[in-house]
């Protein structure tokens, strides 16, 4: 916990929120995709579930263009279902496209975490032995 | 009053999120606009009370238009083109204009900030290969040039009718027209070249965005 407050801090506090939202947006698709392992949801709902987890979503509004491009890419598909209150809702449902591209990427992401977290516990292991 | 109120904030809302759409393909456009609007209308159903304060925090929570627009343009590939490059049109075009021209387009080309210092050092060659392949020219072209100059330093000795058959009878005659040609067709080649050269140049940096020094 201190190791890594500790790299942190030798950080610009600007530029650590910059390079931490440009791997939001990298992996958000994918987050997405996952949420829909489990099943079809509608746009409103999909934010929901997104935004409940801490970090992951900033501005909800910035879903929906990347809901669009999932769709132009074929990796999910979408359908209109009767709602009971209010108009009708466009469900969003992975293909088999969707799932394969959510495949591959988990056992990347696997690989990747697991090469950062080493980095970072190394260097976050010399800092600790300087400060000593 | 207050859902009045509510329903034009997010009228003006969706109005702001349109216009920072405009770039987006029409079909891409339309679905997004259609997706926030249901997200607005979802949220606004979800609230315990439709105050104007609860709309607002839910199109806050959406996020600024421009954000969303921006996001839409980078998940698209939607370049913002900084607006036409005259200055680089006009290079490209006064390029294939002999002299005038290739001067002029030679400063404008340094003028740009669009093209990378290799395309201009290129572009610059380009445009002043006159000058060498000019003399070059010039030079092989002298036996003609010394031809009537031979005539007013013939002096008296030596009569017209002599001279004449001198220069007609001179072996390289033919040739020099030929060469000639030749050097005028290079002159004018080469700046054509160049300048379909930058265009495309100019086309791929602006697809790519600006060039990094």
């Amino acid at each position: 916990m201190e190791l890594g407050q500790g790299t942190l801090r030798s950080m610009e506090p600007g530029k650590a929120r910059i390079d931490l939202s440009q791997l939001r947006r990298g992996t958000l698709e994918y987050c997405v995709l996952a949420v829909l392992r489990g099943g079809e949801r509608y746009g409103f709902e999909l934010v929901r579930v997104l935004s409940e987890v801490d970090g992951m979503v900033m501005s909800e509004g910035t879903i929906y263009p990347l809901l669009s491009r999932l769709r132009q890419e074929k990796l999910v598909t979408t359908s209109w279902r009767e709602s009971e209150t209010g108009p009708p809702r466009r469900y969003y449902r992975l293909t088999k496209t969707g799932e394969q591209a959510l495949a591959i990427f988990i056992e990347g992401w696997a690989l990747f975490r697991d090469a950062v977290d080493k980095l970072l516990e190394q260097e976050g292991g010399k800092d600790a032995n300087r400060a000593r | 009053m207050q859902t009045v109120h509510a329903d034009r904030l997010v009228d003006d809302y969706v109005k702001d999120l349109d216009s920072e759409l405009r770039r987006l393909p029409d079909n891409r456009r339309r679905e997004i606009l259609e997706e926030v609007r249901q997200h607005i209308s979802e949220a606004r159903a979800a609230l315990e009370a439709e105050t104007e304060a609860n709309v607002r925090t839910v199109l806050e929570l959406l996020g600024d238009p421009a954000e969303i627009a921006t996001e839409a343009k980078k998940r698209f590939g939607v370049v913002d083109k900084p607006g036409t490059p005259l200055l680089e049109i006009a290079t490209v075009v006064l390029m294939i204009i002999p002299f005038v021209g290739w001067a002029v387009s030679t400063v404008l080309l340094w003028m740009s900030n669009l093209w990378t210092r290799r395309d201009k050092i290129i572009g610059t060659i380009g445009a002043l290969a006159f000058l060498p392949v000019g003399a070059i020219g010039v030079a092989s072209i002298r036996p003609e040039v010394q031809g009537p100059l031979a005539v007013e330093d013939a002096g008296p000795g030596i009569d017209a009718s002599t001279v004449g058959s001198l220069v007609s009878d001179s072996p390289v005659d033919g040739d020099v027209g030929l060469l000639e040609l030749w050097m005028i067709f290079i002159i004018l080649a080469i700046p054509i070249a160049t300048a379909i050269y930058l265009g495309m140049r100019l086309r791929a940096l602006r697809q790519s965005g600006p060039a990094i020094p």
